[in-house]
């Protein structure tokens, strides 16, 4: 089934089911907002999970007592008594089925929380009553106010199985709720477990469900996925052998931790600037990238959303950089691993990491808190750099995360040979021989600009400096139209690349408009050419592109993709190719009204003679308005040549265009760097404006009548290009 | 007003229909559309755009239930609009919850193409087999781009519970579509 299909098939569903839905819905409100996410996201996460299932799972109870433990009669001190007071009460209100169970102390939140990584042996479960394979075990311990543990959360996964276990002591519990009559179980001289089947569909392996146990004040509740029945039962009994409390669980895993942190140093540096200082060079920008939204380097633990990722490479293809970021509520991690002997250091510049590792004959962590809740910490490890920025995160936590990369150990080469486990032959599936033999017709008429070596394409190329050739095809104004750029090897081989923005650059057609493969945040469509080579056709920015690679095998060819898709993208962005027209659709009657005359603002006008910004236009009239201590603030030009006219108004002040503010609107586009926002009349065609602030945050309002969009485009580069200010306007008077 | 009566109004070309049309179901109609386009001004001219659908396609069409009818309307518009839209830059919602549905099931070696009524047959069968709760959920997120936290609101389920339905509803629509045949 194609993409396409799948949305049409989508799009024919029977109105009852949309009535359904559509009755599920609240549709009262407009919107309905996305629920605040608690702060301590590994065990109140866990525990609005538990609320969540809790409340809603139509599964069935059952329960078993599986301990010889006994329990003795809870104390009003451990909260037990109060539950069971509690529990009745509420057991009447819903006529003994549906049980609300919220005991106090949940408002006692921990004072800080640590984390812990590592085998399975490190907490004092040596082992484990059910196999689970490749897995370690994330613990995080929090703490009352005077520093004792008193929650604790464990998440234990590989790729098929979960399980996520909370434990409180002190009587305090999570929020339960809980279905069924937990009064009998309350009175019970023995622990008891119960297990919540939440498993919807019986399938080989998926099954779910959820633990709850209580003893001696000590409260756990566990949520399984991939297990069985008996397995979650082993499971829960296994982590409640010899009455496991946080205290106890903090004690094995921090006795633990201690030996691990004998493994590294970590340095505060609380200079006053608060940024670590990399060497210049090991800002070097990579000749190229591979763009991921996968998760490059799995750490952190959190299920993140954003998630963005690339890896650069040198000037020879070889993976030396990794840069990753994750984002999710609030939370972000960035981290950054070279692989060039580039050590880091504090802003005194007498921290390096290596010299304080070679000088302990530890790794070193050097650390620095870089605002609320966020933090820069750095090491290098054999010759590899790694830089991590956590923002939202706890010191400990990322302390942990920053341990974490360090065990992991890796560089940013093999960060990139594990994820480039690719098969290639996927990007070439259609199975019909494309025709070579048509040769592709450039539409331009503004003549053609050979590439030469020094061209920044030249980069691109996996051959020799002298195999390459390039040229652009340029428009009427001299702008880009089209590229194409060959390469050849010695061996025979090679790549033809053409790209543009007219839509009409293929030899094999127009892009399809189904079907591919997702890459690098694009679709391509690769096929094979009658003669044996490849082809690529993809879409970057407003570029229409085809590779056409003779004698290259599948994963060059899709290399090479990488390589120009990226290149494209850091060059270009979207600046090139815009249609001239599209800039220019905000009605301009929307923003004539919050226009402000601000040309009586200054005290004085001085009349300026031609600046020469626009040759062949006829300047009408232009002066400079200062303010009374004879500061430039504005410059009005106006040029007609009786036809067409053109307004020019220029502000030092740079927050706007001189009529109207333009950090409120929206919609605008990037040109070389610099947003522009353009209006038409849509009464009026001839009537256009364009607004934008430059990079010396000068603000630019051109008001053109019968102008064409391009060439207004064409004149802001000049204007842009000259550099001209108020100030600068008056000085060249 | 009962829908018979809007609809009569649109029979008899009333531009009270319109009106009472928006007043009745704007708010469900602005809703589905902005889930996806996440663009006031986007949402609001796919509004009028449903309701100019609506009126020329009422009469001849008479819908059962113009809940429904303007939601499917209102929907198509929307992703229609997107898709021109956000070619690039796209609905984080939208683009995820159509791409982990499209992970699942589109395959390129797939060679068949099918016809509007044999996938419209496909997918409403499939839906029969599901569970009421099942196929809200599986609707809310891939029919009208809501977003996990928004399934948890209407559901009132967890999230882990809500991704595992979603997982093994996707799942089941794979194994679906192979067994009669739609998927290579």
């Amino acid at each position: 089934m194609k993409r396409e299909e799948l949305k049409n098939m989508l799009s024919q569903v029977d109105e009852q089911y949309i009535a359904e839905i559509l009755d599920a819905e609240d549709m009262t409100s407009e919107a309905a907002p996305v629920p605040a996410r608690p702060k301590r996201f590994a065990v109140w996460t866990a525990a609005a999970a538990v609320l969540c299932i809790c409340t809603v799972g139509g599964g069935c109870l059952w329960w078993t007592q599986v301990h010889r433990q006994e329990l003795p009669q809870q104390s009003a001190e451990s909260g037990g008594e109060a539950t069971a007071m509690q529990a009745d009460t509420i057991r009447e209100e819903r006529n003994g089925y549906v049980l609300r169970w919220e005991l106090e102390g949940r408002n006692s939140t921990p004072d800080y929380q640590r984390n812990f990584n590592g085998p399975i042996e490190q907490f004092g479960i040596c082992e484990l009553p059910v196999t689970v394979e490749n897995t370690e075990l994330s613990l995080s311990l929090y703490h009352d106010e005077n520093g004792d543990p008193v929650e604790a959360s464990a998440v234990l996964r590989n790729q098929e199985q979960q399980m996520v276990f909370n434990l409180s002591s002190k009587g305090k519990l999570y929020p339960l709720y809980c279905e069924g009559d937990l009064t009998e179980d309350a009175a019970c001289d023995q622990p008891v477990i119960h297990i919540y089947d939440n498993t919807t569909q019986r399938d080989e392996t998926e099954y779910e469900y959820e633990l709850y146990y209580l003893h001696e004040g000590t409260a756990m509740t566990m949520r399984t996925y991939g297990f069985s029945a008996e397995e979650a039962e082993a499971l829960a009994a296994a982590f409640l052998q010899d009455g496991t409390t946080p205290a106890k669980l903090s004690e094995t895993a921090t006795n633990r931790n201690e030996e691990d942190r004998t493994e590294y140093i970590l340095v505060w540096d609380e200079g006053e600037q608060l940024y670590l200082n990399i060497d210049p060079e090991y800002l070097t920008y990579p000749a190229s990238y591979e763009r991921y939204t996968t998760k490059l380097i799995p750490v952190g633990g959190d299920d993140f959303t954003d998630i963005y990722g690339s890896v650069g490479f040198d000037e020879n293809g070889i993976p030396y950089e990794v840069l990753a970021e994750y984002k999710k509520d609030g939370k972000r991690l960035t981290i950054k691993v070279n692989d060039r002997e580039h050590p880091m250091k504090s802003p005194s510049g007498s921290l390096y990491c290596k010299e304080l590792a070679e000088e302990h004959g530890k790794p070193t962590i050097v650390a620095m808190k870089t605002g609320t809740n966020s933090y820069q910490l750095c090491f290098t490890q054999d010759n590899t750099s790694v830089l991590l920025s956590a923002d939202g995160y706890t010191a400990e936590e990322a302390e942990a995360i920053t341990v974490e990369l360090m065990q992991q150990h890796r560089t940013a080469a093999q960060i990139y040979d594990d994820e480039k486990m690719i098969d290639y032959s996927q990007y070439f599936t259609l199975e019909q021989p494309v025709p070579v033999s048509a040769d592709f017709t450039l539409e331009t008429n503004g003549g053609v600009h050979e590439l030469d070596e020094t061209s920044p394409f030249f980069d691109l190329s996996p051959f020799g400096p002298t195999d390459f050739a390039g040229r652009f095809y340029l428009r009427e104004n001299g702008s880009t139209a089209n590229i194409r750029l060959e390469y050849r090897s010695d061996d025979g081989r090679s790549v033809t690349v053409t790209a543009g923005g007219t839509g009409k650059m293929y030899a094999h057609g127009q892009l399809a408009e189904d079907g591919g493969t997702e890459r690098n945040s694009g679709r391509i469509y690769g096929s094979r050419t009658e003669d044996g080579g490849t082809a690529l056709s993809f879409r970057v920015c407003d570029w229409d592109c085809e590779i056409i690679g003779d004698g290259m095998t599948e994963e060059e060819m899709i290399l090479f993709y990488d390589r120009l898709s990226a290149y494209l993208w850091e060059n270009f962005g979207d600046t090139v190719f815009l249609h001239a027209e599209d800039c220019f659709s905000r009605d301009v009657s929307e923003i004539t009204t919050q226009r402000i005359d601000l040309v009586w603002n200054g005290l004085h006008q001085y009349p300026i003679t031609d600046p020469g910004i626009f040759t062949g236009l006829g300047l009408q009239s232009a002066e400079v308005h200062c303010t009374g201590d004879g500061t430039p603030q504005h410059a009005l030009l106006y040029y007609s040549t009786g036809q067409t006219s053109i307004d020019i108004f220029m502000s030092s002040y740079g927050e706007m265009g001189p009529v109207f503010p333009i950090s409120g609107a929206s919609d605008g586009f990037r040109r070389n760097g610099i947003m522009m926002y353009g209006f038409s009349d849509a009464q009026n065609p001839d009537h256009r404006e364009l607004c934008f602030v430059t990079a010396n945050n000068i603000g630019v309002h051109l008001i053109c009548y019968g102008v064409d969009a391009e060439e207004i485009l064409a004149l802001a580069d000049r204007l842009i290009e000259s550099g001209n200010s108020p100030a600068q306007l008056l000085d060249g008077n | 007003m009962k829908d018979a009566d809007i609809i009569s109004l649109y029979f008899a070309r009333s531009e009270e229909a319109i009106s009472i049309t928006r007043e009745q179901y704007g708010r469900l109609i602005r809703r589905i559309i902005s889930g996806i386009l996440k663009n006031q001004e986007d949402t609001e001219e796919c509004e009028n755009d449903t309701y100019m659908n609506a009126w020329n396609a009422i009469p001849p069409n008479r819908p059962k239930s113009m809940k429904a009818y303007l939601a499917v309307i209102a929907r198509n518009l929307a992703f229609k609009r997107y898709e021109y839209l956000h070619a690039e830059k796209r609905n984080p919602e939208a683009a995820v919850s159509f791409d982990e549905l499209a992970e699942c099931l589109c395959s390129e070696q797939a060679s068949n193409s099918y016809a509007g009524e044999e996938l419209r047959e496909a997918i409403n069968a499939f839906l029969g087999t599901l569970s009421t709760e099942h196929r809200r959920i599986f609707l809310l997120r891939y029919w009208q781009a809501c977003s996990i936290e928004e399934i948890m609101q209407i559901s009132g389920f967890s999230k882990s519970k809500t991704e595992s339905i979603l997982f093994r509803t996707r799942n089941k629509l794979r194994k679906f579509l192979e067994e009669r045949g739609y998927m290579a």
